[in-house]
C-alpha cells in the first residue's frame, strides 16, 4: 500500500491495519500530519494543525492497543473538526477575524466523546465564518480565504464546513465533524465528493459549539463511506447535562427492505450530469429497495422561515458582535452589513415562522407515511466557482424542491453520498432525508449503495500549489 | 434604523446603508410568505415550544 493508498483508506479500512499491526496510530497520525502541511492551506482547508495533541493522542492509542485496549472501531483514527467546537490547546475562531485569538479552556462534548472512543484530533478546519449567518454570497467568506475542493482547485469546496469536506475529500483526515444549521454538512459533503451525515435535531450535544440558531443547529461526520459516518455519530452521541436538547434514542433499523420515496420534480431545473447521475443512482438503489416517484411536499414558506430563524436567532447569538460594530472586520463583504439587517428581524415574522414550523413538521409526518427516507439530488449543481456570486453563478439550474430547509426545520436526519463525477468532471451527491432518529436505516441504505458502486473511493487530483498567477 | 446602525458602526457607508436597506424590504417580502394574506394563520396556530425532532 501507498502513503496516498493509506491517506485515502476509510476509517474502517484503517482500522483493520492497525488491528493487523501493519501501521501504528503513530505512523498514521504523522502521515495524516504531513498531508495536511502539505495540501491543508493549498485548499484553504485548515485553521490549525494539532501536532502535539496529535502525537500525544496517536502515541496514547498505541499504547493502549499493545496492552490489549481497543475503545471501538475509531481507536487511533486520527480526525479534524470544523473549527467552531472548543478546545484548549488551539484557538477557536469560528471562522471569523474579530474571533481569531478566542480561547476556551474546555473541550467540546463531542471531541470529548471521540476522545473516549480512542480517535485522535489532529486539526481544527476552516470554516465559513459565523457558519454563514449573515448571509455570504460569494466563496470568500472566511479569514483563512475561499475554501476549495480537491476536485478543482478554482471551485469552492462549499459551506459552511467547508474544511471538513475539503479535508476529507483529499485525504488528509480520517474523518471530520461539520455542523449544520441549514444545509452545512450536506453542501460541503457534496462539493468535495464525500459522504455527510446530518443527525436529528437532538441526537448529538452542541456543548461547546457556537451557537448559530439555538432551534436549529446539528453537529454531525464528514467521512469516506456510509459505515465510517455510522460509527462517527455512534461515537459521539447520545444525552448530555451540559445540553438539555441532547437526549438518548436508540441507534438501530430494522432489516426490512427500505422504502424509499423520490421527491416530485426534484431534478428540475438541475445541471445533466446531476440529473443522469441521480438517474443511475435510483437503478442501483431499486436492486434493494423499493422506490415510489412523485412525492410531493405540500406548498408550504420553508425558505422563508428558515431565513427569518436564522436571521432573528443569529442576530441574538452574535448580538454583541453586532453592536459593537466589529461585523465591518468580516472577511466577505455582504457579512460585514448583514448582521444588521438580521438584528432589523421583525419579531412577529420570528413567531410566524415558528408557527408554521409546526405545520411544517406535520407536512413532513404525512409526506414520509409508509418511506423510511425521501431522496433528492443533494444540490441542483456541481460545486460553485470560487470568485463568481453565488447567485451569478449557474442561473439557468436553480434546481427543483429540495430537502435542506424543509428538513432541518423538522428537525430530520439526512444522508449524502457522492454519486459520481458530473458537469466540469466535479462530484455530484444523492440525498436521503430520514425520520427523526432512523439514522441507521439511512446508513443501512447508504453502505449498501457504497458495496455496490465506487463513486465515494474516487480520489480528486490534487496540487501541491496554488495555479502560478493565482495571487 | 440607520442612525442605530451607525451608533453601532459609524464607518457604515451611505452604500452600505442601501444595500441594508434593500435587503429589509426582502425581509418584509418573505414576512409576507410567513402569515399570507390568502392562507392566514389562524389565532390557534400556536409557534413551535420544545425544540425537539417530530417523533
Amino acid at each position: 500500500m501507498t502513503g496516498d493508498d493509506i491517506a485515502f483508506s476509510d476509517a474502517v479500512e484503517l482500522q483493520k491495519l492497525l488491528t493487523a499491526k501493519r501501521l501504528s496510530s503513530l505512523e498514521l497520525t504523522r502521515l495524516y500530519l504531513a498531508r495536511l502541511e502539505k495540501y491543508g492551506h493549498v485548499y484553504g482547508a485548515v485553521v490549525t494543525i494539532l501536532h502535539e495533541r496529535g502525537i500525544k493522542e496517536a502515541r496514547r492509542a498505541d499504547r493502549e492497543r499493545a496492552a490489549g485496549r481497543v475503545r471501538g472501531p475509531l481507536h487511533g483514527i486520527p480526525y479534524g473538526v470544523k473549527d467552531l467546537l472548543a478546545t484548549p490547546d488551539a484557538p477557536t475562531t469560528w471562522g471569523a477575524a474579530p474571533f481569531r485569538k478566542q480561547r476556551f479552556d474546555f473541550d467540546a462534548t463531542v471531541v470529548r466523546r471521540l476522545a473516549d472512543a480512542g480517535a485522535v484530533l489532529i486539526a481544527k478546519l476552516a470554516m465559513v465564518e459565523l457558519a454563514g449567518g449573515f448571509g455570504y454570497n460569494d466563496a470568500d467568506a472566511s479569514f483563512t480565504g475561499p475554501g476549495r475542493t480537491p476536485w478543482n482547485w478554482h471551485y469552492w469546496s462549499g459551506g459552511s464546513s467547508s474544511g471538513s469536506g475539503a479535508c476529507v475529500s483529499a485525504g488528509l483526515v480520517g474523518f471530520a465533524i461539520g455542523s449544520e444549521t441549514s444545509g452545512s454538512i450536506l453542501f460541503p459533503s457534496a462539493s468535495c465528493g464525500v459522504t455527510g451525515l446530518r443527525p436529528t435535531y437532538g441526537r448529538v450535544s452542541r456543548h461547546g459549539a457556537m451557537a448559530l440558531c439555538w432551534t436549529l443547529d446539528k453537529l454531525g461526520p464528514l467521512a469516506r463511506s456510509a459505515r465510517d459516518a455510522e460509527n462517527v455519530l455512534r461515537a459521539v452521541s447520545g444525552a448530555d447535562p451540559s445540553d438539555p436538547t441532547a437526549v438518548d434514542m436508540p441507534l438501530a433499523a430494522s432489516n426490512r427492505r427500505p422504502r424509499i420515496a423520490v421527491l416530485k420534480n426534484a431534478t428540475q431545473r438541475s445541471m445533466p450530469g446531476v440529473v443522469k447521475n441521480f438517474n443511475a443512482s435510483l437503478a442501483v438503489l431499486e436492486n434493494y429497495c423499493d422506490i415510489d416517484r412523485g412525492v410531493a411536499l405540500p406548498a408550504l414558506p420553508y425558505g422563508a422561515a428558515v431565513g427569518t430563524i436564522v436571521n432573528a436567532e443569529g442576530a441574538a447569538a452574535f448580538r454583541e458582535l453586532i453592536e459593537s460594530g466589529r461585523s465591518r472586520e468580516l472577511q466577505q463583504k455582504d457579512d460585514r452589513y448583514g448582521g444588521y439587517v438580521a438584528y432589523a428581524t421583525p419579531a412577529v415574522d420570528y413567531i410566524d415562522a415558528m408557527r408554521q414550523r409546526v405545520l411544517m413538521i406535520e407536512a413532513m409526518r404525512g409526506a414520509f407515511g409508509k418511506y423510511d427516507a425521501i431522496v433528492t439530488p443533494t444540490l441542483p449543481t456541481v460545486a460553485y466557482p470560487v470568485g463568481v456570486p453565488f447567485d451569478k453563478a449557474y442561473p439557468k439550474f436553480p434546481g427543483g424542491p429540495d430537502l435542506i430547509a424543509p428538513g432541518n426545520l423538522a428537525g430530520l436526519p439526512a444522508l449524502t453520498v457522492p454519486n459520481g463525477l458530473a458537469d466540469k468532471g466535479l462530484p455530484s451527491s444523492i440525498a436521503f432525508l430520514g425520520l427523526a432518529f432512523g439514522e441507521v436505516k439511512l446508513t443501512q441504505i447508504g453502505k449498501k449503495y457504497q458495496q455496490l458502486t465506487a463513486h465515494h473511493a474516487l480520489r480528486p487530483p490534487l496540487r501541491e500549489q496554488p495555479p502560478t498567477g493565482s495571487g | 434604523m440607520a442612525a442605530t446602525f451607525r451608533t453601532f458602526d459609524p464607518k457604515l457607508s451611505d452604500e452600505q446603508l442601501v444595500l441594508i436597506a434593500r435587503s429589509l424590504d426582502d425581509n418584509r417580502a418573505a414576512g409576507a410568505q410567513l402569515n399570507p394574506r390568502k392562507k392566514r394563520l389562524k389565532n390557534s396556530d400556536e409557534p413551535v415550544a420544545r425544540f425537539a425532532a417530530a417523533r
